[in-house]
């Protein structure tokens, strides 16, 4: 089963057995936002439990609180969310959708990083047992950062490579 | 391109960050075209207003983190609680963040809960600490019995200006391995931030030494509903039978497990509904016991238990009045025993206590 399949069955699973319902479930929902249900509530605060009792008492030194979700102004001024806590955001014209700017760019890195991650499994094959993966990984990843694109020093990186493993 | 987007995101480089996507070509995934406008910053905080008037002067926000509160409670707990550093302030509560790309299910959502501990420490001995705190959050995740290979440590490469280590846990959800706590250490940034638009002295006199100093702190910050998911995601098993039939499966650690035990009568007659509740109402004082009524199949019930983790259940059947032994059925494996009723109790409470978790934190 693909894992995009398993999330959806546990998504499903969690709604029809009492543990995440969508928010305002009979308006149709509310993006975003959900409700723990019968079960995931029994779950959810046992999660809280074994955190708060690692916390406290195996701890003699460390105490608990419970403070205001509201707090004076001036502390998001003090803390810098007020002027640093930004996402940058981007639209494009035709879709009419806005994204987040570092995502869209994050998610075009991880298409590099899975390339990469093929270009190694299939060096691996043509090197046999003198293939160190390791060196090989750590060279490209190093090549990745200096070079704009990914892509183009797989090549070189391999070159380098195969120089490498055949002196080893 | 990594290298440029990091440095881009430090400014932030509002402009930076657009060429990148010009010059990766990036497009929209719907649709698929490259006419993208310039990057602009939004504030995730959520605002409201105090009271009745409506002037920018009663603007208050939803907290977008606990720490503060931590923070700005700092005196009042060392003063109140005589406190001597090395100590810890820890809390749980709901934080609230404008997200714009809000996605995988109760992952990224907009209100979320947070368990944060903020631990302040002599300047100089925060890196000895940080380790510290990385290995224990690490065993505490471990206790679970979730996999040890499905947890790695993400280190920052880019550090914020206030902070001069971090590192993440993650867990390998279906969508990869993903955040689920944060370790930082943040020196002494928030503490003096607060000196300085409070006016009041955040200081620290220790006695070993005779000076005054602003502690340095390192947090451990956990996302309650990532750590929700990572459990569910971990658990969730469907396993095919040799009848050819599928058993869908929560495999929760026990001491998460919503119910614990579920007691079932195996029909409508000679007092076993009567006999089931009263074993029922024995153990509902030590933990979450569910009755099953008979209205549905034995295989039913136990299908039903299994879908939501219980790890016990319990049958009591018409030899039950006489010999005083009950089925006991463990989830995961579905092997059966008889059992004593008097022993129920015995075998199941060390195993569903949370007690038991915190005993296998193994730090060595």
């Amino acid at each position: 089963m693909a894992q995009e399949d398993v999330f959806k069955k546990i998504v499903s699973h969690c709604k029809e057995y009492g543990f995440v319902f969508p928010s305002s479930d009979i308006y149709d929902g509310l993006a975003a936002v959900y409700d723990y249900g019968q079960n995931g509530v029994e779950l959810k605060n046992n999660i809280k439990e074994y955190w708060w009792k690692s916390m406290v008492l195996l701890h003699s030194n460390i105490v608990g609180i419970d403070a205001s979700i509201f707090m004076h102004p001036t502390v998001w001024k003090a803390s810098g969310h007020v002027d640093a806590f930004n996402d940058p955001l981007i639209d494009n014209r035709d879709s009419k959708k806005r994204y987040r700017a570092d995502v869209l760019i994050e998610d075009q890195i991880a298409k590099y990083e899975e390339k990469i991650v093929k270009e190694v499994a299939k060096a691996k094959k043509r090197f046999g047992d003198s293939f160190d993966e390791a060196k090989f990984a750590k060279l490209i990843h190093a090549c990745s950062k200096i070079n704009r694109n990914a892509m183009l020093c797989t090549s070189v990186t391999l070159r380098l490579c195969r120089d490498l493993t055949l002196k080893n | 391109m990594h290298e440029r987007y990091t440095a881009a995101m430090q400014g932030p480089n509002l402009e930076e960050l657009k060429q990148i996507i010009l010059d990766e070509e990036i497009v929209d995934p719907i649709s698929g075209t490259k006419n993208w406008t310039d990057v602009r910053q939004f504030n995730l905080m959520f605002s409201t207003e105090v009271g009745s008037l409506s002037d920018q002067t009663n603007k208050i926000y939803l907290r977008p983190e606990t720490a503060q509160g931590i923070f700005v409670n700092y005196l009042n707990v060392q003063k109140t609680g005589r406190m001597k550093l090395p100590f810890g302030i820890c809390q749980i509560g709901k934080a609230f963040r404008n997200e714009i790309v809000a996605r995988q299910f109760v992952f990224r959502m907009r209100e979320f809960e947070q368990m944060e501990m903020q631990f302040f420490c002599q300047p100089g001995t925060e890196m000895k600490w940080f380790e510290y705190w990385k290995k224990h959050r690490l065993a505490w995740h471990e206790a679970l019995g979730m996999g040890n290979d499905n947890y790695r440590f993400h280190d920052h490469e880019k550090l914020a200006h206030y902070a001069n280590a971090a590192t993440d846990i993650e867990f390998k959800m279906p969508f990869g391995f993903k955040e689920v706590e944060g370790i930082h250490s943040r020196t002494n940034f928030d503490l003096s931030q607060h000196e300085k638009y409070s006016g009041r002295q955040i200081k620290y006199f220790d006695p070993d030494c005779n000076e005054n100093y602003t502690p340095y702190d390192v947090e451990t910050s956990i996302g309650v509903d990532r750590m929700f998911l990572s459990v569910m995601c971990h658990s969730y098993t469907e396993e095919q039978l040799e009848n050819g039939e599928t058993r869908v499966v929560l495999k929760l650690p026990e001491a998460l497990a919503p119910v614990k035990c579920a007691v079932f009568p195996l029909d409508k007659k000679d007092g076993l509904p009567e006999l089931a509740q009263q074993i029922v109402d024995d153990l509902k004082f030590h933990f979450n016991t569910h009755y099953g009524d008979p209205k549905d199949s034995i295989g039913k019930r136990y299908r039903r238990q299994d879908a939501v983790g219980t790890p016990f259940c319990v049958t009591v059947d018409h030899d039950t009045p006489n010999d005083h032994k009950v089925t006991l059925r463990y989830r995961d494996t579905m092997k059966q025993e008889r059992v004593d009723i008097d022993d129920l109790r015995k075998i199941m409470e060390d195993r569903v206590s949370i007690t038991s978790l915190l005993k296998k934190i193994n730090v060595d």
